[in-house]
């Protein structure tokens, strides 16, 4: 049970890193819920629970920050950097830009294709049901003219594509859902890597 | 509900609370949850995204000795708004026609 000026210590505590003007924002709005509740004859401790749990709050407020707007309030210049410092930045740019621009390039591509493959996957499969539909169709075929052991050996064929299909099909939207998720998480990291709150 | 048409159910919902005359956050939640459930930790980033969108202004006033925001729909809010009645209307009737009674045979 938190009352209403430990909630808004911790909330600032926890929002740190970001904008200044992000922290300032929602700060002033959960004071404004507290204080509203409390108006109405809700008691503080029971209007601070009544938020939830802190961590979904700041979890929230952090996925709804652009990552472009982190990053940009991080890299100004908060302090006054020594003129030394920026010359070596500058000076070494041509090695440091390059390295980091290849690890972007090189995540960014691994990325890439693994949709890529997945992409194929789907492809593959949806070959595969084509081609065992129409191998039941010419085991029909088989059937009629008597030739029964030619006819099962290719329904039995054409049954076993079909049901690798599915199961690579089923398999890859698992794969889908669960690639998905993990970029949204990464990029959850990521906001929290820059403000350095590194889990 | 499925999530993804709660999400976009909210945005409308906290548009119709503020149509007629500007809210503050808490009023709107109250005059919201007879319909949707809603928190306040949703509301918020539901709030930053309308007004970055320009679909609603906030300005700050004073209340009982505290700053109070207020929250005011505006043209492109109502156009959203009017968009989303006309969207419904088309759901709403083919509803009519998921729900007609079974005709009597004979």
């Amino acid at each position: 049970m938190m009352d209403k000026n430990s909630f808004i210590i911790a909330l600032r505590e926890k929002l740190k890193g970001l904008p200044t003007e992000d922290i300032e924002r929602s700060v002033e709005y959960y004071k404004e819920m507290i204080d509203d509740q409390i108006e109405e004859g809700i008691p503080e401790e029971e209007a601070v629970s009544s938020l939830g749990n802190i961590d979904d709050i700041v979890q929230k407020i952090l996925a709804d920050t652009p990552i472009t707007k982190i990053v940009k309030d991080k890299l100004k210049p908060k302090k006054d950097i020594s003129p030394w410092v920026i010359a070596l930045l500058v000076l070494g740019s041509p090695v440091w830009v390059p390295i980091i621009f290849s690890i972007f390039i090189t995540v960014f591509s691994v990325y890439i294709s693994v949709w890529a493959v997945l992409i194929s996957l789907f492809a593959t499969a949806f070959s595969l049901i084509v081609v065992g539909i129409v191998g039941i169709i010419i085991s029909a075929g088989f059937f009629f003219q008597a030739a029964i052991s030619s006819g099962g050996a290719l329904l039995g064929i054409a049954l076993a594509l079909i049901g690798s299909s599915i199961l690579i099909t089923v398999l890859c939207k698992i794969t889908v859902k669960l690639l998905i998720t993990l970029t949204q998480k990464s990029f959850l990291g990521l906001k929290k890597l820059i403000i350095g709150k590194a889990e | 509900m499925d999530i993804q048409l709660k999400r976009g159910l909210l945005d409308v919902c906290v548009l119709a609370a503020i149509k007629d005359e500007e809210s503050y956050g808490y009023k709107i939640i109250k005059d919201i949850k007879p319909y949707l459930e809603i928190s306040e930790s949703t509301l918020y980033p539901i709030l930053r995204r309308l007004e970055t969108s320009s679909l609603l202004t906030v300005r700050s006033a004073e209340h009982n000795g505290r700053l109070r925001k207020y929250y005011r729909i505006t043209h492109l809010g109502l156009a959203r708004l009017e968009d989303f009645k006309n969207e419904w209307k088309e759901v709403m009737s083919i509803y009519q026609f998921v729900n007609r009674e079974e005709k009597n045979d004979g």
